[in-house]
């Protein structure tokens, strides 16, 4: 009899224990991306004096609100466990036809913009409609769409972009009110308006559901397909804003703008610690994605070194990051 | 015993039929647009063009065979155009236009691929994370390497090198030949070997595979290895057919070998398609090509068409399950 008490409290004990740690794992999960992105500011103040400085700082932010955009709307689909390449076919699509249609006037800038913001939603819809209804992979799906969109580009413009930016949009690329970026504003309300939009509706929740598992969502009278489009939508729409955004930034018309986009959203997305398989993760954790990835390119050029080794960083930032995260999971399961 | 053998029997005949149905309506296609162009360009037909074709598929064709591979285990590998384009400077920057080297370099390059596709898998395998995301982080990584080895077209192969991409023998080029072998031996591990059978069971179900007692560890990184080494030898094709080294010569094979692999027919979920469907899908990408180039359609226009045809060969496949 009284062994099998002390089992029991042991027992007791032991999980009581493992509860407490899986506690800690699971918050060390939670914030570890916050901690090594702060973790990198202070290394970065010391390894270069400039890094704190406003202008770089302020240049800096800047290109993440770029990027960060975009990553937004990446989030958005990777939640839903899918993917979506098209996003930098859709921003220079922005920027070719913002250029043409508004030929720098600033009185076209609003309707203009409009018209365009709606046409990268119609892509993204006809992308949602591509995998819900035809059941393509998403990889291949939106890997038409680049094809298909980027042909349309260079149809239009026959190969060289007309027309020019006027300056009430290169306002919103490369403007400031009372010092900080226009495109930073654009990014914290896209954010803001994300976090709300997922955390406090229920089509926020409907969508951490469909990413986790479709089949038991669908049985639970959610209206998986209609999830599914928004996101594809969403995320359209916010490569149109960001890529009109770059087209401010730059002030001119490029067909390859914003080239690189699709794999750096996605990557800033999957450090900030968001499942590749969908049904977890967050839009605040790929901000710090963002955030890091930029830092570590800022650094690059700060500390001189040759630009290409941007690259093997990213490489090595991806695969430690997932590294990381595995080991975090581990030690919590 | 005898219920066995009728149990055993529709399944096989189910499984053959599935695969041959599927085969045979990538083949239709096919040769439905070979005889197209051909009605719509003399110039198709021609064997110069036909060559010129065959020797345009064998670059693709066998990166294609390593991506196949991947994707049958449920797998993805977006590193191998970067993997490319690094044999590639190396290659033609180690031989320096020195025929002795030739041999030494071939051999270095090829375990270069390995030990690339050995990396990708044991990350996958370890971390178990989406090869997806391990592959673009390694895809990063190795063309960072190449530009840091150069920015420019590079080195310089001996003349005898030449013979890998350029040769005959006989009536058939010689890259023609060697994919060939290539596709045999893959067709054959596949369909005849227990290892193949391994990637096809870790591909439908990888934990049903586990507990069968397959050791899919084993076969993850297999496949990625295998994945590799087709890359480097990729790379090694187009050095030999460019006779330099270029440091963007891969760019976009990683999506252009999983498009061949998936409008093969191989399903990207794993564990269903093959090489043969493979084959058709290359010399379709090929062949489309070739037929708009020859009739003068702008690449603006092609990138459209390709879209199109990707995006509806995929619904057709996914419409007929």
């Amino acid at each position: 009899m009284q062994t099998e008490t002390i089992t029991v409290d042991v027992g007791q004990q032991v999980i009581a224990a493992r509860d407490r740690a899986e506690r800690i794992k699971k918050m060390l999960r939670g914030s570890a991306i916050y901690l090594i992105l702060a973790a990198l500011i202070v290394v970065a103040a010391i390894a270069s004096p400039v890094f704190l400085r406003a202008r770089n700082i302020t240049n800096l932010l800047k290109q993440a609100s770029l990027l960060g955009v975009v990553s937004v709307g990446q989030t958005f689909v990777i939640l839903i466990g899918g993917i979506d390449l098209s996003v930098a076919s859709v921003m220079a699509l922005m920027s070719v036809l913002a250029a043409n249609l508004m030929g720098g006037q600033d009185g076209l800038v609003l309707p203009v913009v409009l018209l365009c913001l709606g046409i990268a939603t119609g892509i993204g819809l006809v992308n949602g409609l591509m995998v819900t209804q035809l059941k393509i992979p998403a990889f291949i799906a939106t890997l038409g769409t680049i094809l298909i969109v980027q042909g349309i580009r260079f149809v239009y413009t026959g190969g060289a972009p007309k027309g020019s930016i006027p300056e009430g949009l290169r306002f919103w690329g490369r403007g400031d009110i009372g010092g900080i970026p226009t495109a930073l504003i654009v990014w914290v309300v896209v954010i803001v308006a994300a976090v709300l939009l997922l955390r406090q509706t229920t089509f926020g929740r409907r969508l951490y559901a469909v990413g986790g598992n479709p089949t038991t969502s669908h049985l639970s009278g959610v209206s998986v397909n209609t999830i599914i489009i928004s996101a594809y939508m969403i995320c359209s729409f916010l490569a149109g804003v960001a890529g009109l955004l770059l087209t401010g930034y730059i002030g001119l018309a490029d067909n390859w703008l914003g080239r690189g986009y699709e794999l750096d959203s996605i990557a800033a997305v999957v450090v900030g610690g968001t499942l590749l398989e969908g049904g977890r993760g967050s839009v605040l954790g790929s901000a710090a994605g963002v955030l890091i990835m930029v830092i570590l390119f800022n650094l690059v050029l700060l500390l001189n070194l040759d630009e290409e080794t941007q690259r093997i960083i990213k490489g090595l930032v991806i695969i430690g990051a997932l590294a990381l995260y595995a080991r975090l999971q581990n030690r919590a399961s | 015993m005898k219920s066995l053998t009728l149990e055993a029997k529709p399944a096989r005949r189910f499984s053959l039929g599935y695969l041959d149905g599927q085969l045979v309506a990538i083949l239709v296609i096919l040769a439905t647009l070979i005889v197209v162009s051909s009605i719509l360009s003399p110039t198709f037909s021609t064997p110069q063009n036909l060559a010129n074709v065959t020797r345009q598929a064998v670059a693709l064709g066998i990166v294609a065979v390593g991506q196949t591979f991947v994707i049958l285990t449920a797998g993805i590998d977006l590193s191998v155009g970067s993997t490319i384009s690094l044999t590639s400077v190396l290659a033609a920057g180690l031989m320096a236009g020195v025929p002795e080297r030739q041999i030494p370099v071939v051999v270095g390059i090829l375990l270069l691929g390995g030990a690339i596709g050995l990396f990708n898998g044991l990350v996958i395998m370890r971390l178990r994370v989406a090869p997806f995301i391990v592959t673009l982080g390694t895809m990063s990584i190795i063309q960072g390497v190449v530009f840091l080895y150069t920015k420019n077209p590079v080195g310089k192969i001996p003349i005898s090198f030449r013979y890998l991409a350029e040769g005959d023998l006989g009536p058939i080029p010689f890259p023609v030949l060697l994919y060939g072998v290539l596709v045999v031996v893959s067709v054959f591990v596949l369909r005849r070997t227990t290892f193949g059978r391994y990637i096809y069971a870790t591909g439908g179900n990888e934990e049903v595979a586990r507990l069968s007692g397959i050791n899919t560890s084993f076969v993850t990184v297999a496949v990625y290895v295998v994945c590799g080494l087709s890359a480097a030898a990729t790379g090694l094709f187009l050095t030999s057919r460019l006779r330099i080294g270029q440091p963007l010569i891969g760019q976009g094979y990683e999506l252009d070998s999983i498009t061949a692999v998936l409008i093969g027919g191989t399903v990207l979920a794993g564990g269903r398609g093959g090489v043969v469907g493979t084959v058709a899908g290359v010399l379709i990408m090929t062949v489309l090509s070739n037929i708009l180039n020859l009739m003068e359609v702008t690449s603006y226009w092609q990138w459209v068409i390709k879209g199109l045809i990707i995006i509806s060969a995929l619904a057709v496949y996914r419409g007929n399950r």
